[in-house]
């Protein structure tokens, strides 16, 4: 059974607290779920749309079709059931007054609920919230008990008055529901939710951004410096209000700079004087950090920026989501260089590969991105409890006396770096992003240069053992499907819908492994499925391509990906072909 | 133990032009870190970009140094202090490298007071890029080849002061010694102090017509103060700071005297040198302001969470 709850809200009215709720009320009742938060660039009242798939297959992609309809923003209810089909579910306040032709719809009086609750019109607002998750969760087949559980744990530890009138406003929306007729008819079908009451293992919601801050606490990271943009903003608060939570973490610093320049700047001077230090941003920053990103790399300092990806170029849309900055982050700065990117597809992905990303760009002495979008970062997601496997590398420091020191050595595999105060002094160099010898003196000497280059291109490759390892599953199929990333997320669906079991492989950091080009050999299509215009990592592929056959499909419309969307491409090209 | 004054001076010469008053700048430096006997290894050398930038090159090669990129010294400075909150920082950028590119981060890291000796090493001009105009040269200025600034001038030093800086001085290259003490002072404060040294371009801003000729400084210079520094014959404090005031009148304690002392320069044409301001009561660093304790951060060892942190962390997030 596949079911999309859509809930239209306008923003700031407290919407957003509980649409989270619903979530986890239908997961505590064992309804398997997933949600995505379609909000507006706006502080409060324009248009906001919550979704929520239940889904028995766990597909937790994004679904076109809307089953049940929440219509609670008057100026978009209208238009909003242009879209909607009339098989949908439709519930609604009742003081809006407007009439609709759909099959079922409910309406709600929601004033006359309300006014019990509170004497303030504002807090009524903020509660009407909660009748219409109350409603919801009954209809949608929950126990009382449960719920209100999950009531507590959000509003107990705030106040025992918060946790009474937001009970209160729920059981007016889950009660009032008996009083009615007009719920039965659409859960008298057989889609019913009831009957995908089912054991799994997600026993936690937690967004990406969290997730990532997690990882990049439990690495170690003791220095962040940062600017505020969305989608991105929630990870380096999370971080700080995790931080000062823990005992562990307590020395962490968190700096808001003035811009992303000198975020990323001061990131290289943390990093370069030993601090785990890291920034966090999104594509308008990326752009701006490209020159320090260029001097990491050349100069061999660690730093690690976690680019949540949003709609470019420039503002483009900055609260939806896409993997447009791939080739940015690839090969930021000018010149030649070539950054290992990592491509986490999930929120243990993303905790594991914050924790890498620390441990990379020490070992590497380089300049490490993590790219996650807004999808990943900013919505819910439903995941088995995190697991800890990842152990800290700080890569190759030196500290006691040494004669002829010599800091960027041609000949070794991985780079050795002297730290300032910390080591011997007969180890100090002075660091440049000009020109430089194996001891960092100043050098514009040609064979210096280009044996300099080369070495930094090598330093990526032949160490991609210590990236995380690509994940595939071979299958006696005639094309294939490779991504990375959030689109990750729907190749499951997509499998399921083509009807029959194809080979897939997920990307999982930059440069390209071989094993990609060894796996696409094999098959006579391999279709690149990512949410950008150009296909980025198609021409990344195609670049290092002999004869293996990639072709491109894309989304890029700002909106999550569907599964539908990339099956219809898969199968149109096909049918051209046969 | 003793530090030589071979230990502060570098072996790379220098590659500036002959005459270069950057040149002053670094024997100033050498000659105040070596009578302090201040040990190079604590010290951390960090630029931007330019002519300014590659005085570090040039001295005390035991410490560690950062030669960064056009502008972003100060926010450089900015994440090593957040890193080693007790290194002791020396900065050098020019007037192109602090008033124009990195104007922003000059002001931000002083409102934040990141610890720092910041040394404009100020000439007007962009040298190595052949002679155009900086911000911090002055409207009527002309160039070698006649050609005017018709733009007003950035002065650093105002801008410092009303961003709240707590250490502001002047300085001349061609008067090693003031420069010298004037680094001491500096070196006994504990936030951000901004010695702005007129420092001559001998290729493109020395000739007549040009406010920040060699010659024209040397007439107009006026010392605000003679500064003693007096260390403690025990060596067990710091040692002591004596500014001994020349001008009548004039307080280097008191910012309305400083800004005063600033503006009034557009009519007397006076290059005042020496201690401008010196906050009696300096206020918190940025370390301090975040209410972190100065110990290093450094620490191969005790890194992440324990069991019992993250899965109490984890349980917030379970249904």
């Amino acid at each position: 059974m596949d079911f999309r709850i859509n809930i239209a809200t306008p923003n700031g009215t407290g919407s957003y607290t509980a649409n989270r709720l619903l979530t986890k009320i239908l997961l505590k009742n064992g309804i398997f779920c997933s949600s995505k938060n379609l909000f507006p660039s706006n502080i409060a009242g324009l248009p906001t749309w919550f979704n929520i798939r239940i889904n028995k297959e766990k597909f937790t992609g994004f679904k076109k079709e809307t089953n049940i309809y929440i219509g609670f923003n008057k100026k978009t209810y209208l238009s909003d059931l242009e879209d909607i089909g009339s098989d949908a579910l439709v519930i609604t306040n009742k003081d809006f007054k407007l009439s609709t032709s759909n099959k079922e719809t409910i309406e709600i009086p929601i004033r006359e609920l309300t006014k019990p609750l509170s004497e303030s019109p504002s807090l009524r607002k903020l509660l009407s919230n909660l009748v219409y998750v109350g409603y919801c969760a009954k209809v949608l087949g929950c126990n009382k008990e449960k719920s209100i559980e999950v009531l507590k744990k959000d509003f107990l530890k705030k106040s025992e008055e918060l946790f009474k009138l937001n009970t209160d406003a729920f059981l007016k929306g889950f009660d009032y529901q008996n009083e009615t007729e007009s719920e039965a008819t659409f859960f008298k079908q057989e889609k019913a939710p009831q009957t995908l009451t089912t054991d799994f293992d997600e026993t936690h919601l937690i967004d990406g951004n969290t997730a990532s801050a997690l990882g990049f606490l439990d690495g170690g990271a003791s220095v962040v410096t940062w600017y505020p943009i969305t989608p991105s903003s929630s990870l380096v608060e999370n971080f700080e209000k995790i931080g000062r939570t823990l005992k562990s973490s307590k020395g962490i610093t968190v700096l808001q700079c003035e811009d992303e320049i000198s975020s990323a700047v001061a990131v290289l001077g943390a990093g370069w004087s030993g601090a785990r230090a890291f920034t966090a941003t999104s594509g308008p920053g990326l752009s701006l950090m490209q020159e320090s990103i260029g001097l990491g790399y050349f100069s061999e300092v660690p730093m690690v920026i976690a680019d949540v990806q949003r709609a470019g170029p420039s503002t483009g849309l900055p609260t939806r989501t896409a993997q447009g900055d791939l080739l940015t982050a690839h090969y930021s700065s000018h010149g030649d260089t070539l950054h290992p990117v990592l491509l986490p597809s999930s929120v243990q992905e993303l905790y594991d590969d914050s924790f890498q990303s620390l441990n990379l760009a020490e070992s590497l002495q380089t300049p490490i991105i993590l790219l996650s979008d807004l999808d990943l970062g900013m919505n819910d997601w439903s995941t088995k409890a995190l697991q800890r496997s990842n152990k800290v590398n700080r890569g190759q420091v030196v500290t006691s006396k040494q004669d002829d020191f010599k800091r960027y050595k041609l000949n070794k595999n991985l780079p050795e770096r002297s730290l300032p105060r910390i080591s011997d002094p007969s180890l100090s160099y002075f660091t440049r992003g000009s020109g430089h010898d194996e001891k960092g003196r100043y050098s514009e000497n040609p064979e210096v240069y280009e044996s300099k280059l080369t070495k930094l291109k090598n330093k990526v490759i032949k160490n991609k053992n210590l990236f995380p390892k690509d994940i595939l599953k071979e299958e006696n199929s005639e094309f294939s499907l490779i991504f990375y990333g959030s689109t990750t997320q729907i190749i499951k669906e997509v499998n399921a819908l083509l009807g029959e079991s194809i080979s897939t492989y997920q990307i999982r950091s930059l440069p390209c492994d071989q094993k990609v080009y060894d796996f696409a050999k094999k098959y006579k299509f391999n279709f690149v499925l990512e949410q950008n215009r150009d296909g980025q990592m198609h021409k990344i592929l195609k670049a290092n391509s002999l004869n293996e056959n990639f072709v491109s499909l894309t989304q890029f419309n700002g909106l999550p990906s569907t599964a539908e969307h990339f099956v219809f491409q898969i199968k149109t090209y096909l049918e051209k072909d046969s | 133990m003793s530090f030589s004054k071979l230990d502060y001076k570098g072996k790379n010469p220098s590659t500036l032009c002959k005459g270069c008053g950057h040149d002053g700048i670094t024997a100033s430096i050498v000659n105040a870190y070596h009578e302090l006997q201040i040990p190079p290894q604590d010290i951390i050398k960090l630029s931007g970009i330019g002519c300014s930038s590659k005085i570090p090159n040039y001295f005390m090669d035991s410490s560690f140094g950062f030669n960064s990129i056009h502008g972003r010294m100060a926010s450089l400075a900015t994440g090593v202090h957040l890193s080693q909150p007790k290194a002791k920082l020396l900065g050098i950028s020019g007037d192109g490298d602090t008033a124009s590119i990195g104007l922003s981060g000059f002001l931000h890291m002083i409102r934040r007071n990141v610890p720092i000796i910041y040394i404009i090493a100020d000439n007007g001009v962009y040298g190595l890029t052949k002679g155009q105009f900086s911000a911090t040269s002055k409207s009527g200025d002309t160039l070698k080849s006649k050609q005017e600034q018709v733009f007003e001038e950035i002065n650093s030093l105002l801008l410092a002061l009303n961003t709240g800086c707590d250490f502001v001085a002047r300085a001349f290259s061609g008067d090693q010694v003031q420069l010298k003490s004037i680094i001491q002072a500096a070196s006994l404060h504990s936030g951000s102090a901004v010695i702005n040294v007129i420092s001559p371009c001998v290729a493109y801003g020395n000739h007549e017509g040009y406010s920040k000729n060699y010659s024209l400084n040397q007439e107009i210079k006026y010392d605000l103060n003679e500064i003693d520094i007096i260390p403690d014959p025990k060596e067990a404090l710091l040692p002591k700071l004596n500014i001994k005031n020349l001008k009548p009148d004039y307080n280097h304690h008191s910012i309305e005297s400083a800004l005063k002392l600033l503006q009034s320069e557009q009519t007397t044409k006076a290059l005042h040198t020496g201690i401008i301001y010196l906050n009696k009561n300096p206020k918190e660093n940025l370390n301090q302001r975040l209410n972190k304790s100065a110990e290093n951060k450094f620490d191969l060892e005790n890194f992440g969470l324990s069991d019992e942190e993250f899965s109490s962390f984890l349980n917030n997030y379970k249904i």
